[in-house]
């Protein structure tokens, strides 16, 4: 198992690698001056001077990429040239809202992509099982944007349920120690604003965990599929187990396997969606400051952005693939 | 029973338009019965239709204005104008139905660009093997390792705002897909038993890999190219919902059609409304059939 797990983990190091060259040859490929691409139009020729020198943009380009890439190592992305803050301390306190909504929406896509997949699989053929599977072929084929538009039309607008945007009632008065505000309200006694926070989660949550809600449940049907015809889940029933301890100890295990590894791919759905997402709900989270950021051109913020989610999502495919190993014995062999 | 006979009574019980030689033909056979397979191919037909025949059926100039319209008041669907006014008082119908051009015209492009690209990286890793396999997939695993839109949104920011970076933008995305595809059939065919037998009688490696490799990995590619052309559909509309589509505000596009009205929800959500159920009813056409295709080729659904 540990011999696994260290092949694993060297195997990310090529990867990243390779994927700070692609970014920096990104950086390069940029339009016009990259000193003037970091810093944004305004820049006084002075700055723009400093931070070629700072970044060794006039040095050979091996020497650049190593500079680059010792920065990269420290977090230092630079600042952002629409605030002017460190694109690092701008993440910092965005990252905590995507975090929490992201969590939100897979946990929404889990609980009910499971059982979607898993009834479906049961009755084979018949019109529940079609259902879901249109169903959740509309789930995947609906931008995520219309769909967090037409929920804000329905309950938002017309209906007034929830809330339109944000991720709290302006007039309230909550403390955010940890950025986390359903956390927050936890923590600092106000269950008011652990409420409020919540009713702002569950409209962008429920438009970002469409996608993997759909592709969890089409998964999980098509493995229980699998599963069910198998020779130990005829064994089992021929001697005689209850169905429920044939689903829990025989189906599901095997049968969830897949979808272990589907929920660390969807990561990077998930934090695709994001971006639409906070931006039809005017959510402020690393998604819609990267959609101002786009707007404005502001080229550290994208390159910090691009670079954090691709760690994010490759360090924890890794972990599933890793986990996936304590699960199923048989992946170490391989 | 004399042979013959039984030979006679084997024809007379089987029909062979029931059982089917092929595969295709059993596929054909079986999408012909499917209705959700049929829904998607009349969903497909219909959004080609319209982008092909876009400037006989729209009524007016998509980018002419055509009415008046101030911020609070925006005719809704009427006689002369079907879908009503956008919010520059534009003919909402007509642009829809120029935006399936763009999306389709996007869509086709950026799938032939990408699978093209990631076929040919595919062939190579999988017939060469070796180092070369290697760097090719490695260089595959990186551009997995960024989300999608991710990475046509970088590619977009790069090569500037025109239609031309949007396709290429979401073929780039498409490249890892299909070499990733393309390999792994590659590597499943390359042992099987007719391989074998086409080398062991001296059939030269290219012409192998050309013309019984490739030809019979090929299944999964298209129903890979069609699911593929729905994702593209979806992410060309992200782009220019992000801004970063073409910049001639002539030329609708569903997606900045739906972001340009957004912040219209209580004045005129139609304007919203129709572009998203198109991009949807666009994507689903080919997710439909692209699913039902890839049940109806794959074996182990066969009844």
């Amino acid at each position: 198992m540990a011999r696994f797990l260290v092949r694993r983990l060297l195997q990310l190091i090529p990867i990243l690698l390779g994927l700070s060259i692609l970014l920096f040859l990104w950086i390069r490929a940029l339009p016009g001056d990259p000193a003037r691409s970091l810093l944004g139009e305004r820049a006084t020729a002075e700055t723009v001077a400093r931070v070629r020198q700072l970044y060794g943009f006039d040095e050979p380009i091996a020497v650049q990429y190593w500079e680059f890439l010792k920065r990269a190592v420290q977090l230092d992305f630079g600042n952002s040239s629409r605030t002017n803050k460190p694109v690092t301390e701008e993440m910092a306190r965005l990252f905590p809202a995507t975090i929490e909504l992201t969590t939100v929406a897979l946990a929404i896509a889990l609980v009910l992509g499971i059982p979607i997949g898993y009834f479906a699989a049961r009755r084979y053929g018949t019109f529940l099982d079609s259902f879901s599977i249109t169903g959740s072929l509309l789930g995947v084929t609906i931008p995520v944007f219309f769909l967090g538009y037409i929920l804000k039309f329905i309950f938002a607008v017309q209906l007034g349920w929830l809330p339109t945007s944000g991720r709290q009632d302006r007039r309230m008065a909550a403390e955010h120690p940890t950025g986390f505000y359903v956390l927050d309200g936890v923590i600092t006694g106000n269950f008011g604003a652990a409420w409020d926070a919540i009713t702002h989660l569950i409209l962008p949550a429920i438009a970002l965990g469409t996608i993997p809600l759909a592709i969890i449940a089409r998964i999980t049907r098509a493995s229980v599929l699998d599963v069910i015809n198998e020779d130990y889940v005829r064994t089992a029933e021929s001697k005689g187990l209850e169905r429920s301890t044939i689903t829990r100890r025989h189906v599901l295990r095997n049968a969830l396997l897949p979808v272990v590894t589907i929920v660390g791919l969807q990561l990077g759905l998930l934090l695709g969606g994001a971006i639409l997402t906070e931006t039809v709900f005017a959510f402020p989270g690393v998604g819609s400051f990267l959609f101002e950021s786009i707007r404005f051109r502001d080229y550290a913020t994208m390159q910090g952005f691009i670079l954090v989610a691709a760690f994010v999502y490759v360090v924890v495919n890794t972990l599933v693939d890793v986990s996936y190993g304590f699960i199923d014995p048989r992946v170490r062999v391989r | 029973m004399s042979l013959s006979q039984a030979e006679v009574a084997v024809e007379q019980t089987v029909d062979h338009e029931e059982i089917g030689g092929s595969l295709l033909k059993e596929a054909w056979r079986r999408l012909r019965r499917d209705p959700i397979a049929i829904t998607g191919a009349i969903l497909v037909f219909a959004f080609v239709l319209v982008a092909i025949f876009a400037p006989w059926l729209a009524p007016y100039d998509p980018g002419i204005v055509v009415g008046r319209v101030t911020p609070t008041e925006i005719p809704g669907p009427s006689g002369e104008h079907w879908l009503g006014l956008d919010n520059l008082g534009r003919d909402e119908y007509s642009r829809l139905i120029h935006g399936a051009r763009q999306s389709l015209l996007v869509g086709v492009v950026s799938l032939v660009i990408g699978m093209t690209a990631g076929l040919l990286l595919g062939i190579l890793a999988g017939a060469f093997g070796g180092w070369v396999d290697n760097v090719i997939m490695r260089i595959v695993d990186i551009m997995l390792s960024v989300p999608g839109i991710l990475l046509a949104i970088a590619v977009a920011a790069v090569l500037g705002q025109t239609l031309t970076s949007v396709m290429i933008a979401i073929a780039v995305v498409n490249v890892p897909i299909f070499a990733r595809l393309l390999r792994g059939q590659m590597l499943a065919q390359r042992n099987a038993d007719y391989v074998s037998a086409a080398q062991s009688v001296g059939v030269r490696r290219r012409v192998i890999v050309l013309r019984h490799i490739v030809p019979n990995s090929l299944s999964p590619v298209i129903v890979q190219g069609t699911l593929t052309l729905a994702t593209a559909i979806i992410d060309a509309a992200g782009l220019s919902f992000l801004g970063l589509g073409s910049s001639d505000p002539a030329v609708p596009e569903w997606g900045r059609m739906l972001a340009d009205t957004q912040r219209l929800l209580t004045v005129a959500p139609q304007l919203a409304i129709f572009p998203g159920l198109a991009i949807m009813f666009a994507a689903l056409g080919f997710t439909l059939f692209g699913e039902r295709l890839r049940e109806a080729l794959d074996p182990k659904y066969r009844r």
